[in-house]
């Protein structure tokens, strides 16, 4: 249990610092990646939820979760890039948007039953 | 497959790891606590993982931000474009007015001195009445045509002004016997166009805007002609049905100006070729 109390700290400074760095450094995304960009945030967040859930679940795994966010953001834009190479780029990119944002809305129900045990 | 989705929202990894754990026992190494998130290296890794995805939200919010005013900053440069081509435009069409008058002052020079040359005079100006090429000035119509307010629940406007409206107008002023029609000042020739391309109107490939205020030189008895017509009525009850606005006034003193007139492109002069045709070796 006390890994559970005193696990977040780090990953939340990390998520902080990471905003902090978007922000102040204002990186410029090549234009060959722009279009993925999206897609890659869709996927990582799904992953993100997903990780929540799995927290709460009390099964939350640091190793599932690294390889499910990598494995998420690549294939995601894996798919889009495929689409775009095969003309259909746009009905692939709402394909993966849908089904990630059903899954991400599944794991949020999840998290709120967990919660407000509702 | 659906079902599937629907349910299984979350990755089914997260069981199989802590099935593996359960089954690994209460006495798990270092590496299997790290790997479970306890460890300090699982933390780090996962911090580096939120890290990652903190930046890229931003970094794409960012982008996202920023690449709207872009958007309308190509808009406002597009808009500033056609603004100075139209007027370059507008400089041209003056420039062709002035060497065409010094042309036909030339030409009427010429042309008084003999009997022959002032009836030719006469067809020419008669010609160059009904092209539009001439400034005319007489009494008339001012018909001035409005699109109907927009809706307030956003729905399409019934009442905005289609081409055939001013179509029809300008057709049935000709049928009463105007001489000399123009649109929003542009003056109407033998070939010129009335179009609608998306939202706009286009008089010979320039667009007009509403208010489309059409004036017509001619006969006195073109108001009453204009608004017995099939399409005055038509437009009359428009004007009552949907809101549009219809407003036809008499004019006693209206001065139009020449238009571009025809380009031609096919047609040439018949005499002007017989005298090369003689005049060559």
């Amino acid at each position: 249990m006390k890994g559970i109390r005193t696990g977040p700290l780090i990953p939340i400074l990390g998520l902080a610092v990471g905003i902090a760095a978007g922000v102040l450094l204002d990186p410029t995304v090549p234009t060959s990646l722009q279009p993925y960009l999206p897609i890659a945030v869709v996927a990582a967040l799904d992953a993100v939820f997903g990780g929540i859930r799995a927290r709460l679940d009390e099964i939350f795994d640091a190793k599932v979760f690294v390889v499910s966010f990598v494995s998420n953001v690549i294939v995601a834009g894996l798919i889009v890039f495929l689409g775009d190479q095969l003309g259909v780029g746009a009905q692939l990119s709402t394909a993966v948007i849908v089904v990630l944002g059903i899954r991400i809305f599944g794991n949020v129900a999840a998290i709120r039953r967990h919660l407000f045990r509702a | 497959m659906l079902r599937r989705l629907l349910d299984e929202t979350l990755d089914p990894g997260y069981e199989q790891a802590a099935a593996r754990r359960a089954g690994a026992g209460a006495g798990a190494d270092a590496a299997e606590r790290a790997s479970a998130g306890t460890g300090l290296l699982g933390r780090l890794v996962l911090a580096g993982c939120l890290l990652l995805i903190g930046g890229l939200t931003t970094v794409v919010i960012t982008q996202v931000r920023s690449s709207a005013p872009q958007r309308e900053e190509l808009r406002q440069a597009l808009i500033q474009d056609i603004a100075a081509q139209r007027a370059a435009g507008d400089l041209l069409q003056q420039r062709l007015i002035e060497v065409r008058d010094e042309a036909t002052r030339a030409r009427e020079e010429l042309l008084a001195a003999t009997t022959q040359g002032q009836n030719a005079l006469d067809e020419l100006d008669r010609a160059e009445t009904g092209a539009g090429l001439t400034t005319v000035r007489g009494p008339g119509l001012a018909v001035t045509l409005t699109d109907a307010p927009a809706p307030d629940d956003g729905g399409e406007n019934l009442g905005r002004i289609l081409d055939r409206d001013v179509q029809s107008v300008v057709n049935e002023l000709w049928a009463a016997g105007a001489e000399a029609v123009a649109i929003d000042g542009q003056r109407l020739g033998p070939t010129t166009s009335i179009r609608s391309a998306g939202q706009a109107i286009l008089v010979d490939f320039r667009p007009v805007t509403n208010p489309y205020l059409i004036e017509a030189i001619g006969p006195t008895d073109m108001f009453d002609r204009l608004l017995e017509s099939a399409a005055g009525r038509t437009l009359a009850s428009y004007a009552s049905a949907f809101g549009l606005g219809l407003d036809v006034v008499q004019v006693e003193e209206l001065q139009l100006l020449p238009g571009a007139g025809a380009v031609i492109t096919q047609a040439e002069p018949a005499r002007l070729r017989d005298d090369a045709e003689e005049g060559g070796p």
